[in-house]
């Protein structure tokens, strides 16, 4: 299981265009459908990862890896996950100053880019379908949405919308929202 | 020697004191590998930054390992990327196991369920604003918008999607190459 880990992380290290936050769709069809981790776990795996220090790639990979397969899990996967850009970025180094404003590259990267936006999209929509979905008998709800989480989501999104507040801050919020909202609705 | 050890505590000093990755990073890059050493020019950071942003893997971790290249070559760029996972995998550890033992707690629980919602209000956020971006012609909003289609409603798994969307990409910088060599 360790070394398939470590394969999947080397595929998502390689195809992660963008920065963090590109890598949640890769990992979500890679790693919860696969069941090696729950979607909630998941999530709070995201959350975890952009409140410590550190590139949220790198605290993903150690997460989940130490999910799998502790403390040795964890350094198998973030070296995985390192791998691809260590590779790519020592051995072309010096080419990609030459090439960085060829007109031919940024064609390459005008048809990933949209579709990598497309992907981050996607995979805000299949996790909120499963966050706000409301479990059976529990908490204020309607149509089958948990309407306290659908508050915070919409709160949080407006917040970061209209102020562009740094993620921590959101997330601050989400957890003092939470406390309260589901405190007082009992869950 | 010495100069890796230098390199490895600087991007130590940059893992552990920046929280959100990708560009809340650049400050402390600034500070640590232009004010505090003087390794590169503060124009190079900034090209340094551009290219990391089209490579695959974080932004910040690609940065980290273009200046190690520059500064000492491949042990500079191996100092830099271990000094910059350092702090995450240790502070990762030790919230790993804490986090699995204090889940059930029913405060912990609402907290994290409230913590949960704002993911993915930040990860929607983050869409719209790479969208905003990248998304200017109308061809570039097509593409995002069957990518998220087939991710969200036909589930069609993200890596093929996206190894579809480079070749793709690959074919149309190529055609316009033969194209540019023709005229």
């Amino acid at each position: 299981m360790l070394i398939s880990a470590m394969l999947v992380f080397i595929k998502v290290g390689a195809l992660t265009v963008g920065g963090g936050l590109a890598m949640i769709p890769l990992l979500q069809d890679e790693i919860v459908s696969r069941g090696w981790i729950s979607l909630t776990e998941f999530t709070h795996m995201i959350s975890i990862a952009e409140m410590t220090p550190g590139p949220i790639i790198v605290n993903l990979a150690t997460f989940v890896g130490y999910r799998l397969g502790g403390a040795l899990g964890a350094i198998a996967c973030t070296f995985a996950v390192m791998l691809p850009s260590f590779a790519i970025v020592t051995l072309l180094s010096s080419l990609l100053f030459a090439h960085k404003d060829n007109p031919y590259v940024s064609r390459v990267f005008s048809i990933v880019r949209p579709v990598v936006v497309g992907l981050i999209g996607g995979a805000g929509i299949n996790l909120g379908s499963q966050i706000l979905r409301a479990e059976n008998g529990y908490g204020l709800q309607f149509a089958g949405i948990d309407l306290v989480a659908a508050f915070i989501f919409a709160s949080t999104l407006l917040l970061l919308w209209k102020t562009d507040s740094h993620p921590v801050q959101a997330l601050m919020i989400g957890a003092a929202l939470g406390l309260l909202l589901f405190g007082i609705t009992g869950g | 020697m010495r100069l890796l050890w230098q390199i490895y505590t600087s991007f130590f000093r940059i893992g552990l004191f920046t929280i959100g990755g990708g560009y809340a990073m650049l400050p402390m890059f600034q500070k640590e590998i232009i004010d505090k050493r003087g390794w590169i020019a503060q124009d190079r950071l900034l090209d340094i930054y551009a290219a990391s942003q089209s490579l695959p893997g974080a932004i910040a971790f690609n940065a980290s390992t273009f200046i190690g290249t520059i500064v000492a070559g491949v042990p500079g760029a191996i100092a830099a990327s271990l000094g910059i996972a350092t702090p995450s995998i240790t502070i990762i550890m030790l919230i790993a196991e804490f986090v699995s033992k204090v889940m059930d707690i029913p405060v912990v629980e609402y907290a994290l369920r409230g913590m949960s919602a704002a993911v993915v209000a930040l990860i929607i956020h983050a869409a719209m604003r790479i969208g905003i971006r990248s998304t200017r012609t109308p061809i570039a909003l097509a593409l995002a918008l069957i990518s998220l289609v087939l991710v969200a409603f036909v589930r069609v798994n993200s890596v093929r999607i996206i190894v579809t969307a480079i070749l793709c990409g690959v074919a149309y910088a190529w055609w316009t190459y033969k194209r540019d060599k023709l005229a």
